[in-house]
């Protein structure tokens, strides 16, 4: 579903992102770690066609600039950038006309689930951050896209939302979504994740299958504080 | 001051300075800025000779007194909603949490804030040009208009933060505050009114006399604008209504500091919005310009698949965003055009001073426009549809408006200065409809170059394009009058061959921004 070849991303001299190679294989939940400032968001953005950068992107096999990528992508940005002047509910009337997919039943579900469904028609200038947070998350959900990726999504949820947002992880992946979550919150995915790349400096340190750590009876934290504090030169 | 506030203070000015050199960025946008200032110094030399007959400098009185009342009841009001703040979220969280006394802290506030104000005034400069050429000033009263417009921003400010202190927990003294407090406002109104009434005759005129005779009495913002004319008029009068503005001051300190010296709730909720404002500038966000309580009406877009779905979107966003549906910089746009054009409607060959002051106030409206705040948010760019396709349904919403604006300005400008050319009419409405396009091509150019990164160059590379956008009209213009191929008169080519060089320049400029959204950087 998703190919990274020799992606280089550079600010000025900055190097964000140095060379990434990797691939997340059709319904699997890739998750990309890193200490701050490693280059996650910024391969994220590149992914998903934000960020001019040097290499190959593809998704489903196309450039993920065309527009095929695009009717399958959702994207879920670490801080939400909602319309102000737009109720709740118009977000998402918004999201399925420019997608032209309209399923109120599954749109609603999700509202519903986010505890959105009594704020409908209030507008997202009203919102808490957290709950534009949720509203970012039900709108890159309401297309049905089949790649999704998540930018560190659980920072600034409930204890509700990020139960909801765990068990939509795996309903997506059982509906053969394939998923890419950036995130700090080890536990917040250890259940659910298949691949793993670790970011450090804006190069890949690490890269593991699940089934690669089981068998080793490695967990994921100790993957990550052996790679990000330099105990393993992998 | 306490000697940590001390240090705070004098690193923080410090290391703003030391930006200078840092940045070279910075320190080319302060050259740039005061190359500029020289360019208006010069141009407004040229247009100033011996037989230069000046308009009364009552209206310029006038002008002073409207511009800093309204800038006054602006701010001031704000005490009834959510109050005033002179600090940052930085002092929020370090300052108000340490065993520093809050009276220190205010104190210390009080001082930093002065400096800030002071240069809120600084855009004003860029108004010398016309000013003198009028009103017959010089450099030193446009600072001293600047420097006074800063303060009363300070007293604003002041003001607010004092209102909101006392009657935020008090809704009975809360409506008794707002009783005077229009009160005030609206005995000025009716007198002002009934003044111009009982003149018969010449309306602005009596509101000009009506202004200079009794304006002064007007509390803060009226002894501020005194202090400014009777300093620019040398009159020894000022002192009076310096000693009022520091009475007044002193009261507003001693009645804050008598009270709940807890003051921090006063400024949280302040300090927390204009934080948000400068975060999201920073990121290149541009937020929406509304009133607190938006009246949401009828829900649902409605209408549109794919990407026209930006246009009806957008339709609705300016039907929520103030009664007549118009963006405040919009609103500002057209009142200024207008304003600038009835002051100076007595000048020959008019029109064409309306129509460059017209483009000028164009560049602000449109950088905060619909496209820029679409290109600050990620869906225009994930939408599946392709990127020339987004982008006109992005901008149809802009074109209509501006071609109803322009529409308007134009009708106004026709009638006040009895325009009698259809020609000329139509010259100065293509002029100024052309400059919208021009704008959005040199957005488009920026969006491209910079993505939503707000840098410290940005301002200049924006100037710096649409200057360099601008040369195929303005060569023109020259071409024609030099070669003496006048349509109607020289204004009227003027105004043609700019709409004409425009109009090519964008279309060019569209063409080859077409993919912007394919190559524009998304960096919130």
């Amino acid at each position: 579903m998703l190919s990274v070849k020799n992606v280089t991303k550079k600010y000025g001299k900055l190097v964000a992102n140095n060379n990434l190679n990797f691939d997340i294989e059709d319904g699997k939940i890739g998750i990309l770690m890193g200490p701050n400032g490693a280059g996650k968001s910024t391969i994220i953005k590149s992914i998903v066609g934000l960020l001019r950068y040097e290499g190959e992107i593809k998704i489903n096999g196309f450039d993920n600039k065309s527009i095929e990528a695009k009717q399958i992508l959702g994207y879920v940005p670490e801080f939400p950038a909602m319309y102000d002047l737009l109720t709740v509910g118009e977000h998402i009337e918004f999201i399925s006309r420019l997608y032209n997919t309209f399923d109120k039943e599954y749109t609603d579900s999700l509202l519903e689930r986010f505890d959105l469904m009594t704020k409908k028609d209030d507008l997202a200038k009203s919102l808490s951050k957290g709950m534009q947070q949720k509203l970012s998350i039900v709108c890159a959900l309401a297309h049905k896209p089949k790649f999704v990726l998540f930018d560190e999504p659980i920072v600034g949820l409930d204890p509700h939302a990020i139960k909801e947002i765990k068990s939509l992880f795996s309903e997506l992946k059982n509906q053969g979504a394939t998923l890419l979550i950036s995130t700090h919150m080890i536990d917040s995915v250890e259940d659910y994740w298949d691949e793993v790349n670790i970011l450090v400096k804006g190069e890949i340190a690490a890269s593991r299958t699940k089934k690669e750590l089981d068998e080793k009876n490695e967990n994921l934290e100790d993957l990550f504080f052996s790679v990000t504090e330099g105990k393993n030169n992998e | 001051m306490n000697r940590p506030l001390l240090y705070l203070s004098i690193t923080s000015i410090k290391n703003g300075f030391l930006q200078f050199i840092k940045k070279p960025a910075k320190l080319i946008y302060a050259i740039i800025f005061i190359a500029l200032f020289g360019l208006i110094l010069f141009s407004a030399d040229k247009g100033v000779n011996d037989q230069t007959i000046f308009r009364s400098v009552k209206e310029l009185n006038a002008i002073v007194f409207a511009l800093f009342t309204l800038i006054f009841i602006l701010m001031s009001y704000n005490g009834f909603k959510q109050g005033g703040t002179f600090f940052s979220m930085s002092d929020v969280n370090l300052l108000f949490t340490s065993s520093l006394k809050s009276s220190t802290i205010l104190n210390y506030g009080l001082i930093k804030q002065i400096r800030i104000a002071l240069l809120t005034g600084i855009f004003l400069i860029f108004q010398y040009a016309w000013l003198h050429d009028l009103y017959n000033i010089n450099i030193a009263d446009i600072f001293i208009i600047c420097l006074f417009y800063g303060l009363t921003v300070y007293f604003g400010n002041l003001s607010a933060l004092l209102i909101y202190s006392k009657t935020s927990s008090n809704q009975n003294l809360k409506s008794k505050v707002k009783v005077v407090y229009f009160s005030l406002i609206g005995i000025f109104l009716i007198s002002l009114l009934t003044f111009v009434i009982k003149q018969n005759n010449q309306p602005l005129f009596s509101l000009v006399e009506f202004v200079n005779s009794f304006g002064k009495y007007f509390p803060i913002s009226g002894w501020i604008s005194q202090i400014v004319i009777d300093i620019m008029q040398k009159e020894s009068e000022f002192l009076l209504f310096i000693v009022l503005t520091v009475a007044y001051f002193l009261f507003a300190i001693i009645i804050f500091k008598r009270g709940d010296t807890n003051y921090y709730e006063d400024v949280l909720e302040t300090t927390e919005a204009s934080s948000n404002a400068i975060s999201s500038q920073r990121e290149g966000k541009i937020q929406e310009t509304t009133k607190k309580n938006i009246k949401v009406g009828k829900i649902g877009i409605g209408k549109g698949e794919g990407p026209s779905v930006f246009y009806y979107k957008h339709l609705i966003e300016n039907r929520r965003i103030s009664a007549v549906g118009l963006d405040i910089m919009n609103i500002f746009l057209i009142a200024a055009s207008l304003i600038f054009t009835f002051f100076m409607r007595k000048n020959e060959g008019m029109i064409i001073g309306s129509f460059f002051f017209t483009c000028y106030m164009e560049a602000f409206a449109v950088s905060r426009g619909r496209l820029n705040k679409e290109l600050s948010k990620p869906f225009i760019y994930l939408a599946p549809w392709p990127s020339f396709k987004k982008l006109i349904f992005c901008l149809k919403e802009s074109f209509q408006v501006y071609f109803k604006i322009t529409l308007f300005i134009t009708i106004i400008t026709v009638w006040l200065l009895q325009l009698n050319s259809m020609v000329t009419a139509v010259a100065f409405f293509l002029g100024i409809y052309s400059f919208i396009f021009l704008l959005i091509g040199v957005n488009l150019i920026m969006g491209r170059i910079f993505g939503t990164a707000s840098k410290t160059s940005w301002l200049l590379f924006y100037i710096l394009a649409t200057l360099i956008l601008c040369i195929p009209g303005a060569g023109l213009s020259v071409l024609f009058i030099l070669k003496n191929w006048l349509i109607v008169d020289e204004n009227t080519t003027i105004m043609i061959m700019c709409a004409l060089g425009n109009f090519i320049t964008s279309a060019i400029t569209f063409y080859f921004n077409r993919g912007v959204l394919e190559k524009a950087e998304y960096n919130n």
